[in-house]
């Protein structure tokens, strides 16, 4: 397969503050790579930094790669191109992410008028379709309402639509699934991967829990105090992780189990 | 002794609705007849999905909510309409830690006088010092002189702890106190919680979505449902032998790390408000036409299980 984004030295500080230190990773076409690790790991700041929505503060070296482009030397102009297109990111908290001054429908067809150049009608129609790709009931009447009229899964639901508006490469998930309800987070994974699988989109796919990026990645990069500590197929988790600090991790899941636990 | 009794505890929300004919009131029950008993140094989980109710109940247990309906008795008194004056003096054996750490700390005072306000505030002199208090949710007590944005998420819900251990309460409420914190956190606060438990004699109510996190905490397991109490019993019993079906999404939905987890669960939005029958029929994969017609009751199947569903009675589990 081949790599879409090569992420190289990658280092962000900010002052004297690293808080990513020397990461390097590859994510193929059509793959869901894990960035797992604790808060303050540093993971949303690497995801932050390949859409390049870092505060300008923040100081960035090192190099990522998407597609020939090395997206830390384009200018913003070119990068607007990239961003909303081609790579695209998915909030942790669904309801602050959108507009709540805008109706859902201007929100998802905004993207579409901007990058794929759609009339109106036919952005309408495509959001239509979408919402119902993403299991949205009556996407007729969910397109006419605000943000705060509906749930946080609902309000997930339609980022995931607006992430894939575009048919993206790559999309950055940072923990789409932490604010939300457990039965939510279900259902909330099942549609990324019914997603990743119609699009062929590869996604990084962020989040503290380990059990979790378990089941949607293929492979799985741990990450602490800003250090990229070791990269692990999924399926092998358990008896491949040497770090101790994936031990660490793997100990802290809660699980269904009694006695599981370690000290 | 039963430290708390919850009896058929109901709390409605108006929602005003804009009709052909004008303004109609609707009401939305959000904890409707919910009864449960809390025992001396038990912790009772409360788990169920967002709008469950949990939250409300809660709330109308530490008195924050008026209730509608119902009776609660706290080390038998009967609160259920104590006026703020009367309960005064039992605040301090009840207390409720928040789900939000960043907003249930005042940003502009120091850890050791958000503390030191409640010891002043109930007259408690010399029983247990901040230090200590501090100590007991594992931080030092140079924490005392800082301020809530110097802290992590974690080291803010502990001082949260702090606050409420400080008055050595009967009862302590924790409404999903670890929802927005990371893994190793949220272990290292429940691993906290049952230490406290065990050497302050505290029953606890623990609220939570998350049916992973209250096995490792709870005794006794009360699962919610759109303001409806549908199974209880035993923590072990509830997850290895789940009787209805939304306990059985419930336990579907935590990632195995081992398995190939598929949660499978069919979601649709609907105005249940209007239903007459089993208000989780229109979720439920095995629901049948008795489901759409009548509410099933909650009803004992062992000393300490109840369920409220019609599939056990169709089964012949009576």
């Amino acid at each position: 397969m081949a790599k879409l984004l090569k992420v190289q030295d990658l280092k962000i500080s900010f002052q004297k503050n690293e808080v990513v230190k020397n990461v390097s990773f590859e994510v193929e076409r059509g793959e869901i790579l894990g960035l797992v690790g604790q808060s303050g790991a540093g993971k949303s700041m690497t995801g932050r930094a390949i859409i390049r929505l870092l505060p300008s503060s923040a100081s960035v070296s090192g190099r990522i790669i998407f597609k020939d482009h090395d997206l830390l030397t384009l200018k913003e102009k070119e990068m607007r191109k990239i961003r909303g297109k081609e790579i695209t990111m998915i909030q942790q908290d669904p309801v602050a992410s959108l507009n709540p001054a805008f109706k859902i429908r201007d929100q998802i067809t905004d993207i579409m008028k901007l990058h794929l150049k759609l009339d109106n009608k036919e952005a309408v129609n495509r959001a239509k379709n979408l919402l119902n790709e993403v299991g949205i009931p009556n996407p007729e009447k969910v397109i006419l309402k605000y943000p705060h009229q509906l749930s946080g899964g609902l309000c997930q639901r339609v980022a995931i639509a607006i992430a894939f508006a575009c048919n993206p490469s790559l999309v950055i998930a940072d923990e789409p699934t932490t604010a939300l309800d457990v039965i939510t987070q279900g259902m909330v994974v099942n549609l990324m991967k019914k997603m990743q699988k119609q699009f062929n989109t590869s996604i990084i796919f962020i989040t503290h829990n380990l059990a979790l990026a378990a089941n949607i990645c293929s492979r799985i990069a741990v990450m602490n105090d800003g250090q990229l500590l070791e990269t692990i197929t999924s399926k092998n988790i358990l008896t491949e992780s040497s770090h101790p600090y994936t031990r660490i991790l793997l100990s802290s899941l809660p699980t269904l189990r009694r006695g599981s636990e370690t000290t | 002794m039963k430290i708390l009794r919850v009896i058929n505890l109901t709390k409605k929300f108006t929602e005003p609705k804009r009709t052909f004919f004008g303004r109609e009131k609707r009401f939305l029950k959000a904890v409707d007849n919910v009864s449960f008993e809390v025992d001396d140094k038990e912790i009772l989980g409360v788990v169920g999905e967002s709008g469950s109710g949990k939250t409300t109940l809660a709330k109308l247990v530490v008195r924050l909510y008026e209730p509608d309906d119902g009776r609660i008795e706290f080390m038998d008194v009967d609160i259920t309409h104590l006026n703020q004056k009367q309960l005064r003096p039992l605040r301090k054996h009840i207390q409720i830690i928040f789900q939000n750490p960043y907003l249930s700390l005042n940003p502009r005072r120091k850890v050791k006088d958000v503390i030191e306000d409640i010891i002043k505030l109930h007259r408690l002199d010399g029983t247990v010092s901040v230090d200590e208090a501090l100590e007991a949710v594992g931080l030092t007590k140079n924490y005392g002189n800082r301020y809530p944005h110097q802290l992590s998420g974690g080291e803010r819900q502990r001082v949260a702890i702090a606050r409420a251990l400080v008055l050595k309460p009967k009862l302590i409420v924790a409404d999903e106190i670890t929802s927005s914190l990371d893994v190793m956190n949220q272990m290292g606060i429940l691993r906290l919680l049952r230490n406290i438990r065990e050497s302050w004699e505290t029953s606890m109510i623990f609220v939570s979505h998350d049916l992973a996190v209250v096995n490792h905490i709870s005794d006794r397991v009360l699962v919610m449902y759109e303001g409806k109490v549908v199974e209880t019993g035993i923590t072990s019993e509830i997850i290895n032998n789940p009787h209805h079906p939304y306990t059985q999404a419930l336990v579907d939905s935590v990632p195995d790390i081992s398995g190939n987890w598929s949660p499978k669960y069919n979601y649709e939005e609907k105005d249940s408000s209007s239903i007459k029958g089993c208000r989780f029929a229109h979720r439920c994969p095995f629901a049948f036409e008795k489901c759409y017609t009548s509410e099933p009751l909650l009803t004992q199947l062992a000393a300490e299980r109840k369920v409220a569903c019609h599939l056990y009675e169709k089964n012949g589990y009576f």
